[in-house]
């Protein structure tokens, strides 16, 4: 019974970590109504809600790729949890200070291992431009490509959980995500103009 | 032309490499300048594919946040409460309702809220009526619709200094203030009781009757495989009587109605007329429950239901000032198993 609760939940966090729109709707309905009434209780509005739980949500789930993260409480525990330190970074980034944040969760004491910051999307101020070409090149691989490269380096799924996803052998896969990077390599070197 | 893979390149940016992996591998770059550019863009190649990977991840949840709005899930409480009131704008009433139409779980929401803010309203109303009803006794007492006696409990009880000089100001005042209080107490009770009658705990007696009629539907239904139009009738009192399951009595008696007006005899007649009227009453409508409840007295019921029509007959008298019709039930149901402690009871109230 224990092992298929583990399994269930394994399974729940593959899942997120790949951006199921299943596993993602099942954090909504899990964590929102919590971190909306943390948000309205304290001065926010719906689209405040709406805004912040969507962020706290892609930092969660870039948190969960980290190999080195190992989940220490429930999943809305953690999305709470950086829903309140978001909201409050907010109200004092709006000059509001001695801010008392009117809570009614027992979750409220849990303090997050790391900071939301970490994860928080990449500046692309610098070098935007040539940032930009790369992602550009990226979108226009074959698909077959995108899934081996996206599924690898931004999932950090295994070489063969890949291969049983797409159904190919461990050495293939391996094969195609030498090929893919090489084309990519190629594309770029052509986006941006050298040999 | 180096001897490095990409995966150990890989390895060097992920800082997987041992620290004299590490610095061989930097001595290696500072040396060949194809390879510090190799791996220059392999940096950049993995920064842009975890930026597309994350754009791709927040378009994904928008796209979710954007579903689950189509579904209502954003739908707060006061919004519910707006809609429910029909206050909101009637774009916004027609999404919800479309809404709701789509996702059970929402149309639960909003059934769920219309029994509480009822609830609510009916506990208020009834405390309201309470607190009418004893200021009406206290000025009673006081004399207060009677415009010649002074009136210093009333002054006492309104916190309000009232004069005792007989001017015709006065007494102006005190009949126009007499008037408006009567006209607010026959308000409430009208609300829940027939105007002039007596102080009936109505909500302490009427409770609504077991469902037998469903599964007999459901048979009808079933096994004999009806078809056309009497397939039809039989699946509208289907759904009257889910209705009826819900407590959602305007409903039920929409449809129990049309059941009736269409199938004029049929086996299940008199036991919809009974269930109708119960819900004619439940909806404070007694004087629509009297003849559909007087006219089973004549049919053919199982004895129990025969009982059980007296009874809310009873209760249905009692609401429209009929209490010798509704004694002489009472009396006869005292001796009965079923209703022998409720007759009894409200046969004292009657007295």
């Amino acid at each position: 019974m224990i092992n298929d609760k583990h399994n269930t939940e394994t399974a729940f966090l593959v899942a997120l970590r790949r951006g199921d729109t299943q596993a993602i709707k099942a954090v909504y309905e899990q964590a929102y109504p919590i971190c909306f009434n943390l948000i309205i209780y304290n001065q926010g509005t719906k689209e405040d809600s709406k805004d912040i739980f969507q962020e706290a949500l892609l930092v969660f789930i870039q948190k969960l790729k980290e190999p080195s993260f190992v989940l220490t409480a429930s999943i809305k525990t953690y999305i709470y949890a950086i829903v309140r330190n978001l909201w409050l970074k907010h109200l004092r980034n709006q000059g509001k200070k001695g801010l008392l944040l009117v809570v009614d969760e027992p979750d409220e004491a849990f303090q997050l291992p790391f900071d939301e910051n970490d994860t928080a999307i990449e500046d692309k101020k610098e070098n935007e431009l040539r940032h930009t070409k790369i992602e550009e090149a990226i979108m226009h691989i074959s698909e077959d490509c995108k899934k081996v490269i996206m599924s690898y380096y931004f999932h950090k799924m295994s070489l063969k959980e890949i291969a049983e996803m797409l159904g190919y052998t461990d050495s293939f896969v391996k094969v195609k995500k030498k090929r893919c990077m090489d084309t990519l390599r190629e594309k770029v070197f052509k986006e941006l103009g050298k040999n | 032309m180096n001897n490095y893979t990409d995966d150990y390149i890989e390895d060097y940016l992920d800082g997987r490499l041992t620290q004299s992996e590490k610095e061989t591998f930097e001595v290696a770059m500072q040396q060949d300048v194809a390879l510090r550019e190799e791996v220059e863009t392999h940096a950049q190649l993995l920064m842009a594919i975890k930026t597309t990977g994350q754009n791709l991840l927040q378009n994904k949840i928008v796209e979710v946040a954007d579903e689950l709005e189509e579904m209502g899930f954003f739908v707060t409480d006061e919004e519910l409460e707006a809609y429910i009131e029909e206050q909101l704008p009637v774009a916004t009433q027609i999404k919800i309702t479309k809404w709701a139409s789509n996702n059970p779980k929402l149309k639960q929401r909003i059934e769920d809220y219309k029994i509480l803010l009822n609830a609510i309203a009916k506990n208020g109303n009834q405390s309201l009526k309470k607190q009418i009803l004893k200021l009406s006794d206290a000025l009673e007492k006081d004399g207060f619709f009677d415009v010649n006696k002074q009136i210093p409990t009333v002054a006492k009880e309104l916190k309000s200094p009232i004069k005792k000089k007989k001017t015709v100001q006065t007494l102006y005042y005190a009949i126009v203030a007499a008037a408006a209080v009567v006209a607010l107490i026959l308000t409430i009770t009208f609300v829940d009781l027939p105007i002039g009658s007596k102080k009936i705990p109505y909500q302490a007696y009427f409770s609504p009757l077991d469902d037998k009629l469903s599964i007999v539907v459901k048979n009808e239904l079933s096994e004999k495989g009806f078809g056309g139009e009497v397939k039809t009738s039989l699946e509208k009192l289907k759904l009257g009587m889910s209705a009826y399951q819900r407590k959602n009595y305007a409903e039920t008696v929409l449809l129990l109605g049309e059941y009736l007006k269409n199938n004029p005899s049929t086996d299940l007649i008199p036991q919809t007329q009974l269930y109708l009227s119960i819900a004619y009453l439940a909806e404070k409508e007694p004087e629509k429950a009297i003849p559909l409840l007087s006219g089973l007295q004549t049919n053919v019921l199982v004895s129990e239901q025969k009982l059980d029509a007296d009874w809310y007959l009873a209760l249905a008298y009692s609401q429209v000032n009929k209490e010798e019709a509704a004694k002489i039930l009472l009396k006869n149901l005292v001796s009965t198993e079923k209703y022998s402690k409720k007759a009894t009871a409200l046969l004292a109230e009657l007295k």
